[in-house]
């Protein structure tokens, strides 16, 4: 009768402790793993679209009706890393629409694509793809259109914007 | 965990793999004189080090080892990423309290006789672990390439340079060139990140295994070791659940509330800076100050070769089967003597260093120290090669100013200098403003 009471003693208090030390092994692990876990997933799933105004130069230097190249440089945040990138637009001014501002990468493959005077369109020499000069695609396997930016003119000088959902500040 | 119940996954991978015979192996070992609080050392180590895998690999995906952006990626990492302090405080607090936890098990195993046959495997592998671990701290403490890091770096790399007939070589090896630069830096990381991990989980793998081979040694009285047996788990496992528990929690309070990240980049060119090792290297710092010279080398050298040596023959000195301490007092008065010269010279070496002597004897600089970090006083003023340049140096304002003097001029600056360019500090209290003054007249 002893020995009965005494075991049953025994085995609750070892299932106690199973429990225990379940519990406590759980909290531990969410103690530590919880931050860790945290700073994984922070970045990932910031959704912060940072924007840029870049500076591509004066509007004047533009000429109507026929495509042109603008290059600039820019200050871009990657992570840790403070690094000064090159940026390259097509740019189209007209009399009517203003300026349209195409960015540089084919939208088939991310070719750089140029213009072509003779055929008066946009052609990526990769795999052929053509534009109009207003951007609409007029042959060649790309499936829309070019990407347009936004673009503003300041004080005479034309600033296009980037958009970037990198996790930097 | 219940080795008893296994559904049928368990039965499945029992048939193939005898899992329960591990775990029982492992798990319900019985322990002479039963479970103790004493004995939660050993599980402690094991889960600080489970914390330290995951902490660092953590920061291992933020961290670029190169002089021009390591510290950039630390800073972005504590500064920008959710949590990135956390953890980093954690790595840090963690580190240095497992050298403390580990030094507890040793004294333990020692006092308690636990190295002796059949246990002299796990007493050496436990040995090399405590090697493992400062040699953790040593390749560590460089990696964010500040000013602390990368002095105490340069001193602990020069001393290898002593050692007879290689050193210069040895240095240099571990250097990756005659000086401290970006091959260091990527020395030290491949070395923390990749060989010290292999080698500690081929250590720790093995200190365990050896040690559930011979099972816990318990306790010395024979009598209470016969009388009651409890097994392992869950009755130790229990206790060692409770005390990691608890120690996480002073880690992350730690981490949370008592950790300024790196700040200030290495600058070799800072004399300013007193080079001082990490508080665990620091007996040897200290041990260098009575072999001058051409002597130099049995400081640096000979006598840490002995210490280990002298560690790793003690199951060897002391070969007979009985492990009550008053039977063992010689081996005890050995060791307690060399535990003892072992904290002297670290109180020595401290004591050296008046500010520090000062920052860890006394709350009131601590506290100052805090109020001087959280107030930006460093983006003006530098102290010991850590902070701007606009304002003074205050590395060793204790020498010239009084307390008095501190006191006023950290109030309103105004009153004792009218063309001080330093802003009053309207917003301290009386307490908060004495407690930075004695700080900065502890720096001397």
């Amino acid at each position: 009768m002893h020995t009965n009471v005494n075991q049953a003693w025994e085995s609750s208090r070892r299932r106690f402790l199973v429990w225990a030390v379940g519990g406590l092994s759980t909290l531990g692990a969410a103690l530590v793993g919880m931050p860790v876990l945290g700073m994984l997933l922070a970045p990932a799933l910031q959704q912060r679209h940072k924007e840029t105004w870049v500076d591509f130069g004066p509007v004047d230097a533009i000429p109507f009706g026929v495509p042109r190249m603008l290059t600039a440089t820019a200050r871009q945040r990657d992570g840790w890393y403070d690094q000064t990138v090159r940026r390259a637009v097509w740019v189209v001014r007209s009399e009517q629409a203003g300026l349209t501002v195409f960015g540089p990468r084919c939208t088939h493959l991310g070719c750089a694509y140029r213009w072509d005077a003779g055929r008066n369109q946009f052609a990526c020499p990769c795999h052929g793809g053509t534009y109009a000069i207003t951007g609409e695609v007029t042959g060649g396997p790309p499936p829309h259109g070019l990407h347009k930016l936004a673009a503003k003119i300041e004080q005479g000088t034309v600033r296009v914007r980037f958009v970037s959902n990198g996790a930097a500040s | 965990m219940t080795p008893e119940h296994d559904g049928h996954l368990g039965a499945w991978l029992n048939a193939r793999l005898p899992v329960r015979q591990f775990l029982v192996s492992f798990l319900a070992e019985r322990i002479p004189g039963g479970a103790r609080w004493a004995y939660v050392f050993g599980s402690i180590c094991l889960a600080l080090l489970a914390v330290q895998f995951v902490t660092g690999a953590a920061i291992a995906l933020f961290y670029v080892p190169a002089p021009n952006a390591a510290l950039a990626s630390i800073s972005y990492l504590s500064s920008q990423v959710a949590f990135g302090r956390l953890v980093l405080g954690i790595h840090h607090w963690s580190a240095n309290i497992f050298v403390g936890v580990i030094l507890v098990h040793v004294a333990q195993t020692f006092l308690y006789g636990a190295y002796k046959r059949p246990r002299e495997l796990v007493w050496l592998s436990g040995v090399m672990l405590l090697l493992l671990i400062q040699g953790f701290h040593f390749t560590g403490f460089v990696l964010p390439w500040d000013q602390k890091g990368y002095w105490a770096t340069e001193v602990g790399t020069s001393i290898m340079q002593t050692a007879p007939l290689v050193g210069d070589l040895l240095m240099r090896v571990v250097r990756g060139g005659a000086d401290l630069g970006a091959l260091t830096l990527s020395h030290f990381y491949a070395v923390h990140v990749l060989v010290l991990p292999a080698a500690v989980v081929l250590f720790a793998g093995f200190h365990l295994v050896s040690m559930r081979w011979a099972g816990p040694a318990g306790t010395w009285r024979k009598s209470s070791a016969a009388a009651e047996e409890k097994g392992f788990f869950p009755h130790q496992v229990f206790k060692d659940a409770v005390a990691v528990m608890l120690l996480l929690l002073l880690i992350v309070g730690l981490a949370a509330f008592d950790y300024a990240p790196p700040a200030y980049v290495a600058d070799p060119t800072d004399t300013s800076v007193v080079p001082r090792p990490e508080w665990n290297f620091l007996f040897l710092f200290q041990l260098q100050h009575y072999f001058p010279g051409s002597l130099e080398w049995v400081g640096t050298m000979v006598v840490p070769g002995m210490l280990v040596g002298i560690l790793l023959a003690v199951p060897f000195l002391d070969r007979g089967s009985e492990r009550h301490p008053r039977r063992r007092l010689g081996m005890i008065i050995g060791g307690a003597a060399i535990g003892l010269t072992v904290a002297a010279l670290t109180v020595l070496a401290v004591a050296s260093d008046p500010a520090a002597w000062a920052y860890a004897t006394r709350p009131v600089v601590r506290t100052g120290a805090r109020l001087y970090a959280d107030n930006a006083c460093a983006s003006c003023h530098r102290v010991r090669g850590e902070g701007g340049l606009s304002g003074p140096d205050l590395s060793f304002i204790g020498q010239k100013r009084d307390l008095d003097w501190l006191r006023t001029y950290v109030r309103d600056p105004d009153s004792l200098n009218p063309s001080a360019a330093m802003p009053p500090q309207k917003g301290l209290s009386d307490r908060e403003i004495r407690a930075i003054a004695t700080y900065l007249h502890s720096l001397r």
